[in-house]
């Protein structure tokens, strides 16, 4: 296994309007590259709520037990829609890594070596989002929302700056709150693109509309 | 870049309870080589049970449970910790970990090794021994952030402590929030959605 030392992005976001372009594919592939390859200590966060890179690292069954265990980013959402001081990093799951390599009871104890863990999504996180942007919603404000949760996602992130090297948010289609908050904090935004007319007009919009006139990043 | 050493004790329960989070399990399964353990923690120095006696109070516990897939068997451990900065660190530390250890089934001991705890000193050997004969567990770490650092020094002994003994203790010291997840997570078991069926 590599020991190259990871010098790379803190936060990288698998982001487009359009879905069914390969973002949680692609988020997966670079968590376990980087973890096996890079020996990086990635954690994914799904902001989709199709889970679909929770069931994909997690499985169906793993992700049940999470779901049942109260240790998924909808549990976080509901804490802050609720206003409990839960801390982020007791939603991780960690040692999640399919690859007998990164798994927890093949991993020695000594020196740095890449891990896998992940913040799972469930269906309900739609419901749970909805929840914090009523609870959030300004009249005078349409971005109060997003700016409050970019806040507490910026927190989160910042508290495992030592235990995680890499932050990949696998985000869904279209342009959601968590999204946004995700896209303000990312240092670098991978775009999956599907090769047809469609495909490039869908990168266009994610460009101008979502990252040039909603946020201003570009 | 220097390592900084932590001279409260309760600025290092947020690292602990981080490692407890997510690490832990994978430490357990490591030691264990069975699969990884459910784990749910809590900072519990301040929550519930006696008035006063810091030997009475654990500063973070964890209840790990863990379910058989061929073999039935359902079996919940719970481990609670004493935290030492290496200021605060003497053989006693050993002691008190040994005595809270009577709430659960494994009792440990949390250290920062760096100073006058290093791990090259007499005091650190002082500390593990008594550890070892007292069968508390040992984690140290120099860096308190940094995750890869953090090391077990000595596995602890399974005491006999009654398994309503360590009930009444989580039903006493975990907070709402840390209960609600395991009751969620029992009654997954019971309705069989953490199952394979």
């Amino acid at each position: 296994m590599s020991s190259r030392p990871w010098t790379g992005k803190r936060a990288l976001s698998i982001a487009n309007l359009k879905g069914g372009v390969g973002k949680s594919t692609t988020t997966m592939m670079v968590a376990d590259a980087l973890s096996l390859n890079w020996s990086v200590r990635v954690l994914v966060v799904d902001l989709d709520a199709q889970a679909n890179a929770s069931q994909m690292l997690l499985s169906f069954k793993g992700l049940q037990i999470a779901r049942t265990s109260g240790v998924t980013l909808t549990d976080w959402v509901d804490s802050l829609v609720e206003g409990s001081d839960s801390k982020f990093y007791t939603y991780v799951k960690s040692g999640i890594s399919g690859l007998t390599e990164l798994s927890p009871q093949n991993m020695s104890q000594h020196g740095k070596s890449g891990s896998l863990s992940i913040v799972p999504s469930t269906p309900e996180l739609r419901f749970s989002e909805l929840a914090f942007d009523h609870r959030n919603y300004s009249r005078q404000d349409s971005a109060a929302s997003t700016l409050v949760m970019t806040s507490h996602l910026r927190s989160a992130i910042e508290s495992l700056a030592q235990s995680v090297d890499l932050v990949i948010f696998d985000c869904p289609p279209g342009f959601t709150t968590l999204t946004q908050a995700a896209l303000n904090i990312s240092d670098a935004i991978i775009s999956p693109t599907l090769e047809e007319p469609i495909g490039a007009w869908s990168l266009k919009a994610f460009r101008d509309f979502g990252l040039r006139d909603t946020l201003g990043v570009l | 870049m220097p390592i900084e050493q932590v001279t409260i004790e309760r600025e290092l329960y947020d690292h602990v309870h981080r490692f407890l989070s997510m690490d832990f399990n994978g430490v357990l399964a490591r030691h264990t080589g069975a699969h990884p353990p459910q784990v749910f923690s809590d900072v519990v120095s301040k929550a519930g049970g006696e008035a006063d006696g810091s030997w009475t109070r654990p500063d973070l516990a964890a209840l790990a449970i863990v379910r058989g897939e061929f073999v039935p068997f359902l079996r919940a451990d719970l481990h609670t910790f004493e935290v030492k900065t290496a200021k605060g660190l003497d053989v006693q530390g050993a002691h008190e970990a040994s005595a809270q250890g009577r709430f659960g089934h494994y009792a440990w001991l949390v250290f920062q090794a760096v100073s006058r705890a290093d791990r090259t000193t007499a005091l650190f050997d002082q500390v593990l021994r008594s550890s070892v004969r007292l069968g508390v567990g040992v984690v140290t770490f120099k860096e308190p952030c940094d995750s890869n650092g953090w090391h077990v020094d000595a596995w602890p002994r399974r005491t006999a402590t009654d398994d309503a003994v360590a009930d009444e203790f989580v039903a006493s010291r975990f907070r709402r929030e840390t209960k609600n997840k395991i009751r969620k997570y029992l009654s997954g078991l019971k309705t069989g959605d953490n199952t394979d069926e």
